[in-house]
């Protein structure tokens, strides 16, 4: 084992420990190279949850870019392909700056297994120096009852231990034909939120799927992209707190659907916006005026 | 030829994966191309790279550097392939400069039927021959038939929301690529709040394509609808969603993108 992935402090969170990248050489092409864990404290039902890997990524190209000597840089975008499950264990990191601008730089990072170098896991990052322009937010937060008033969702993964999910609000899809849902996310004790863990949180959203079939299937996110806003006063503001998910769907067919969230403050600051293409396989009928065309 | 199939023709390069094209005078915007011209032609090296029976199913575009007018050099490589579902890398290069100019993420799947589903409904909004067609002063607006239905950019609104009609300013018809270059049509977010044109430049653009070959072929007059909205704008860079429509209300593709602006407060 490395011995820089033990946490020098006990208390670290383990989201903190788990993000541990320790330098590891370079590769062909000014290719950085990092090495990490893919915890068991965040697996998923294959692999690590989502919003982990991409979080991972996340903290990847930050880190290349300072280790480049860039200072200053926040993470504006990031699109994370999820090419294949990551087993749990050590993986390698790959970051390379595909342009590095006065004040933009652009980066594909990549996990890979780290025997053979395939990628499991890849992201494009946009980072960027940000400075005062004229500012707006056009939609306002939903009015949900507050997460002290909702219950913490009980989800047999290991990743469910660390991030506290409650559904604020929920309507059955046979209903109103919309799979629009709000819930409240966190992780666990005193974790301040940062870019990392507001792109870990932007993949919490309930698979639209299981909202249309009112039962959980098979799915798998192939793609998400997080465009994130907060401003140091932002994240200052929210510190630990729960952060808001507004989700909707917009359409599943032939083996995929999208979905489209907005993420909030609970004083109603836009963190961020994000949307995911998803896999699916389900070919249950609906019931009721759907499916029209099959008539 | 239209200009849409001449600005796309692509040959293969020296190396393994690499293609060559050509900057097209129909798609000049401002500064370097219109980037749903980027988009297009990266997904299309990368359909002609993949197995035939793949379809994209979503679409990444980040734009690194202004494109110089001339040869272009795009490179494009699969980074897995699964049974049914596969993921793509490609950039695109000026051959003059040799600089990274644009990069793309894509992932194309084999697709069967499954349940099916739209959420939104189409805007009620005239239709494309009750309305004008939009003069701009950029090259691309002569070979992409534009036309506003609800809201225009420079009023000065507080939100952005706005739908347009869009088509390629010829009788091909749609398919995957003409959708992509469709994508990027809708105006920054930032010209609907202000009165006057403001220096912007696209960073980021994701495209999730929903449409399937009957789709297309309803859509055979090339008319897409286009109605897309922001969410926030703060230092220095702003987000816009879109939804691609038919002219009979099938939901084609979801597109977004980030872009970087400079308006001072």
């Amino acid at each position: 084992m490395n011995a820089e992935l033990t946490p020098d402090l006990p208390d670290r969170h383990v989201f903190d420990v788990s993000l541990d990248l320790s330098p590891a050489g370079s590769g062909p092409a000014d290719t950085s190279r990092y090495s990490g864990e893919a915890m068991a404290a965040f697996e998923n039902a294959i692999g690590p949850f989502g919003g982990w890997s991409a979080a991972l990524l996340a903290r990847a190209a930050l880190q290349a870019a300072r280790d480049a000597g860039a200072e200053g840089l926040e993470l504006i975008s990031l699109t994370t392909d999820f090419a294949a499950g990551v087993p749990t264990g050590p993986v390698m990191v790959t970051a390379v700056c595909d342009r590095a601008g006065r004040n933009t730089q652009f980066w594909s990072v990549a996990i890979r297994d780290p025997l053979s170098g395939s990628v499991l896991v890849k992201a494009s990052a946009i980072l960027s120096r940000r400075r005062e322009t004229t500012d707006w937010v056009e939609s306002r937060m939903p009015d949900i009852p507050a997460p002290e008033l909702c219950p913490r969702r009980d989800i047999p993964r290991n990743w469910a231990e660390h991030i506290d999910l409650r559904h604020a609000t929920l309507e059955r899809f046979t209903d109103r034909g919309s799979t629009y849902s709000t819930a409240w996310a966190r992780l666990d004790a005193g974790r301040p939120l940062d870019a990392e863990s507001l792109v870990c949180l932007a993949d919490t959203p309930m698979s639209r799927i299981f909202l249309v079939l009112s039962k959980p299937v098979v799915m798998s996110t192939v793609s998400m992209t997080v465009y994130l806003h907060a401003t140091e006063e932002d994240y200052a503001a929210t510190a630990d707190d729960f952060v808001l998910l507004e989700t909707h769907g917009a359409r599943g067919g032939r083996g995929f659907y999208d979905q489209h969230a907005r993420v909030w403050s609970r004083d109603g600051r836009l963190l961020a916006t994000t949307q995911q293409s998803v896999w699916f396989n389900a070919t249950d009928r609906l019931e009721g005026g759907h499916d029209e065309d099959e008539a | 030829m239209s200009v849409f199939d001449a600005a796309l023709q692509l040959k293969p390069g020296e190396g393994e994966g690499q293609w060559t094209g050509q900057t097209h005078p129909g798609f000049q915007n401002m500064i370097g191309p219109y980037g749903g011209w980027s988009a297009a032609i990266l997904a299309k090296a990368i359909l002609e790279q993949a197995e035939d029976d793949l379809e994209l199913v979503s679409l990444t575009v980040d734009f690194l550097s202004a494109i110089p007018d001339g040869a272009v050099v795009i490179e494009v490589h699969c980074d897995r392939a699964g049974k049914g579902t596969s993921f793509w890398s490609a950039r695109m290069l000026s051959h003059q400069t040799q600089e990274v100019c644009c990069k793309a993420s894509a992932v194309l799947a084999r697709r069967k039927d499954t349940l099916e589903w739209t959420e939104p409904s189409m805007p009620d909004v005239a239709s494309p021959e009750n309305l004008e067609r939009v003069n701009l002063p950029v090259a691309w607006a002569q070979t992409l038939d534009l036309r506003m239905a609800r809201n225009m950019p420079f009023q000065g609104m507080d939100t952005t929301w706005s739908a347009a009609w869009a088509r390629l300013d010829d009788t091909a018809g749609l398919d995957a690529l003409r959708l992509i270059a469709l994508s990027d049509s809708p105006a920054p977010r930032v010209f609907m709040r202000v009165t006057e044109l403001q220096m912007i430049s696209t960073v980021s653009l994701t495209l999730y394509l929903h449409a399937c070959a009957e789709d297309f072929a309803h859509a055979s007059d090339g008319w897409v609808l286009a109605e897309a909205e922001g969410a926030r704008g703060t230092r220095g860079f702003f987000d816009q969603h879109a939804r691609l429509w038919s002219r009979e209300g099938v939901l084609l593709a979801t597109s977004q993108q980030t872009v970087w602006y400079r308006t001072p407060a």
